[in-house]
């Protein structure tokens, strides 16, 4: 009992090893993205030397429950990841803003506070620069790199499950 | 490979049952109907368990799990699902790099100006979309003087900010 206990609390110490990792190296490099890799390292690190350590007789049913509490490690690392990556978040921003401002704002504040008109045209500039749009012209044509590949799939999975190809009306 | 097993099978019993539901009728709020079905599996796969061990009865040697195992296979399936709830979330709320590159393949060679862009994609009201879903989520909230934020995006606001202050990040977003 005492064990499978310990087991079933491994992918959790791993996350809270992930957590450490994240902070310490993010205070000590400043880099956002490269504290997410470090994260994912130290949890998977702790992860490796619990499950060793934690080891049974039976190699079979330890291999079962290194896989079960690798997905769940990997599946809470991944909401950690969506959580802490929130702060560049529009939605986020907005409501920051909205909290900040310490009293209620017109919809008319926030386009001219966050330049709606501009948020778009920043978008495509992004993507002309990472190469997934090329510019010809007057004209924009898809770059056809993985990025696209990921486009389909989206529209696909969500055309399969809602009936629908995008939140935003399409002509 | 009891854990492993059970918390798959939860998993997919569970995933099945969304799709079935979704290509059938889809929710008003997508996301909390979404987490509301995760969790309530995840409680009636624990009370079952409970149940049956109460009872003392037995399905054929598979059920009731121990309390470890049952509760390992639980975690096993709820991280998973709050994994897929993530992933949903991109899904659902379409981000407009995706939006962008989804009209431009659609397109073709012959690709799209600028104007038929946000007009293919409709994002010319992109911001006013965004406000849209906000106060639909409960993230903020209209009065007659203007848009707050609401008891859900502070919450999350808070967690944002919290992590950043821990991390040593600055208080500013972006």
């Amino acid at each position: 009992m005492t064990r499978e206990l310990l087991f079933f609390l491994t992918p959790l110490a791993a996350l809270l090893a992930a957590t450490v990792f994240q902070v310490v190296d993010y205070r000590l490099r400043r880099s956002l993205s490269g504290s997410y890799l470090a994260a994912l390292a130290g949890g998977l690190m702790g992860l490796g030397v619990l499950s060793w350590i934690l080891r049974g007789p039976d190699a079979a049913e330890d291999l079962a429950l290194g896989l079960a509490n690798l997905g769940t490690f990997l599946g809470l690392w991944l909401c950690f990841v969506a959580v802490v990556g929130l702060g560049v978040s529009l939605r986020v921003r907005i409501m920051s803003f909205l909290k900040h401002s310490g009293h209620p704002q017109s919809e008319a504040d926030i386009e001219a506070t966050f330049e709606g008109g501009q948020l778009v045209a920043r978008r495509i500039e992004r993507l002309v620069a990472g190469g997934h749009v090329r510019r010809e012209g007057d004209r924009y044509v898809s770059g056809g790199t993985w990025l696209t590949g990921v486009a389909r799939f989206n529209a696909s999975v969500k055309r399969f499950l809602t009936g629908q190809v995008s939140e935003f009306r399409e002509n | 490979m009891t854990v492993l097993l059970w918390g798959l099978l939860l998993l997919g019993a569970t995933l099945a049952i969304h799709v079935l539901w979704w290509r059938t009728r889809l929710p008003g709020n997508q996301l909390a109907a979404l987490l509301k079905l995760f969790i309530g599996a995840l409680l009636l796969w624990l009370a079952g368990n409970a149940l049956l061990a109460l009872a003392g009865v037995g399905l054929g040697g598979l059920l009731p799990l121990p309390l470890a195992p049952c509760l390992h296979a639980g975690l096993l399936y709820f991280s998973a699902a709050l994994a897929y709830v993530v992933l949903f979330s991109t899904i659902d709320a379409d981000s407009p790099s995706i939006t962008i590159l989804r009209a431009l393949d659609a397109a073709g060679p012959e690709g799209l100006t600028g104007p038929e862009l946000l007009r293919k994609t409709g994002m010319e009201r992109f911001l006013a979309s965004r406000l849209e879903r906000m106060e639909a989520d409960g993230m903020i909230r209209r009065t007659p003087q203007g848009l707050m934020p609401g008891a859900k995006g502070s919450a999350l606001l808070g967690l944002v900010q919290l992590w950043r202050v821990i991390m040593g990040a600055p208080a500013e977003l972006g």
